[in-house]
């Protein structure tokens, strides 16, 4: 049987430890190359055993969140057919305007997310620890992707890839906290420009700043805005104006407000399959 | 060093893979309520119930460090709130001279709970972790309720990995 006892080295064993440890923390927030190539390397090994690892728990995954998210399941089953009766309801209208908008768009040469090459991945697992807000992709270095690109699915954008092995990769989820994105009011006339921060997980992205209050309104959709060295291509999806708070002040004769929200269009908790697009940006 | 100390030391790396790869493998992969099994935290403060706070803080120390290879958090963060709350446990388990099951089990429990509040102050304060207040809360409860439960079969563990070694140093 265990005896554990202290011995007189405690004080000694443990201020060598947090001074260890400490000295990590530093020595990752400057970016020591040597940490991030152990980890790269650790990760790198341990991908197969997270693949078979997702492939034999998703049966019980599945059969639990079948038990207890049934009610949330019936919900969201009504709240699709409703959208698929919507979707349904002016296809043809919608056909030849999008036609039409993308021959305008060839003629243009306009770069967009819809004729930008793209890597098709599987969303293989969501992230490893609790309070983590990323999930992890089949695809890696040797299919041509790397940090930074944009992930997107056809409702629009996921997030972008933050560090990448030889065959998976790490997406930042759009609504992690510090993301950020240029985007602007897909319906606005005047260019109106502005900054989305996310929030942490499950939460609204919030804008930078204050706005025109008769810029936004809330059920507006707000796309990338791609302007000039933004890492994001334009008129992507980005989610919709769920929030507009009231005014705060007025400038140059129109009302000011903070604070505004945008509800991101993609569910990452739903994710199956993913694009990541092969873009970069320019300059 | 001794055959006795290369075994134990085989061991002890050996246990902390296993759980790498279950963390990482499989259980990353369940969640209860929307709450991921903590495995590795409650290696952590499992190891300083069956060992006491210095060889706890020693063995949560190397399992923090493992741990945040896999994290997007900075390296060491876990490594220094696992050891903490290791020595920290098994500091109060030695004042209370107890070995109760039961208490075992809240130690476990509880220490889990206050390992993951600390974590994500901890990571708040570096800027690495956010999450609210409630999302928190229902982390560390139902997290703290199921390494209470799971975590006695552990103690085992470190008493297979550390028991053929001398137990004890006399206290001066």
């Amino acid at each position: 049987m265990l005896q554990p006892t202290r011995s007189s080295r405690s004080r000694f064993v443990l201020l060598l430890i947090i001074a260890t440890a400490l000295s990590l923390v530093t020595l990752d927030f400057r970016g020591f190359g040597p940490l991030g190539t152990v980890q790269r390397a650790v990760r790198s090994v341990f991908e197969p055993v997270v693949g078979i690892g997702d492939f034999a728990v998703s049966p019980f995954r599945n059969a639990w969140r079948g038990v207890t998210d049934y009610s949330d399941l019936e919900e969201e089953n009504a709240a699709l057919r409703l959208q698929i009766e919507k979707l349904e309801s002016d296809p043809l209208r919608a056909q030849n305007a999008q036609q039409q908008l993308d021959e305008l768009k060839a003629q243009l040469q306009i770069v967009t997310a819809a004729n930008t090459d793209g890597r098709i991945a599987r969303v293989i697992s969501g992230p490893v620890a609790n309070f983590e807000n990323n999930v992890r992709i089949d695809k890696g270095a040797s299919s041509g992707i790397r940090p930074a690109m944009v992930v997107v699915t056809q409702a629009g954008l996921v997030g972008r890839i933050a560090e990448v092995t030889d065959s998976q990769a790490v997406v930042e989820l759009v609504d992690s906290r510090n993301f950020g994105v240029g985007v602007r009011p897909a319906s606005a006339v005047a260019p109106t420009n502005f900054v989305l921060r996310g929030q942490g997980a499950g939460r609204p992205l919030q804008v930078q700043g204050e706005l025109a209050a008769d810029s936004v309104h809330v059920g507006d959709a707000v796309v990338t805005s791609g302007l000039d060295g933004s890492v994001f291509p334009p008129d992507i999806v980005v989610g919709a104006i769920s929030r507009v708070p009231e005014p705060t002040g007025s400038a140059g004769g129109r009302n000011r407000v903070s604070g505004v929200e945008v509800e991101p269009v993609v569910d990452p908790a739903s994710l199956s399959f993913v694009t990541v697009l092969l873009w970069e940006p320019k300059g | 060093m001794t055959v006795d100390r290369a075994l134990l030391l085989l061991r002890g790396a050996a246990v902390v893979l296993v759980a790498m790869i279950v963390q990482a493998g499989v259980v990353s992969h369940l969640s209860l309520f929307g709450v991921r099994p903590e495995l590795t935290l409650l290696l952590a403060v499992s190891a300083g119930v069956a060992l006491g706070p210095d060889r706890g803080a020693v063995v949560g120390f190397v399992l923090g460090v493992s741990y945040d290879l896999f994290l997007q958090t900075p390296l060491g963060l876990s490594a220094l709130i696992y050891a903490l709350l290791a020595f920290a446990v098994g500091t109060i388990q030695l004042q209370m001279a107890t070995r109760r099951r039961l208490a075992r089990m809240l130690f476990m429990g509880v220490g889990t709970a206050v390992g993951i509040v600390v974590w994500v102050v901890a990571g708040r304060l570096l800027d690495a972790v956010w999450a609210t207040p409630g999302t928190t809360i229902r982390v560390a409860l139902v997290a703290g309720l199921v390494n209470s439960v799971l975590g006695l079969p552990l103690i085992r563990v470190w008493g297979w990995v550390f028991a053929p070694e001398a137990p004890v140093r006399v206290p001066t």
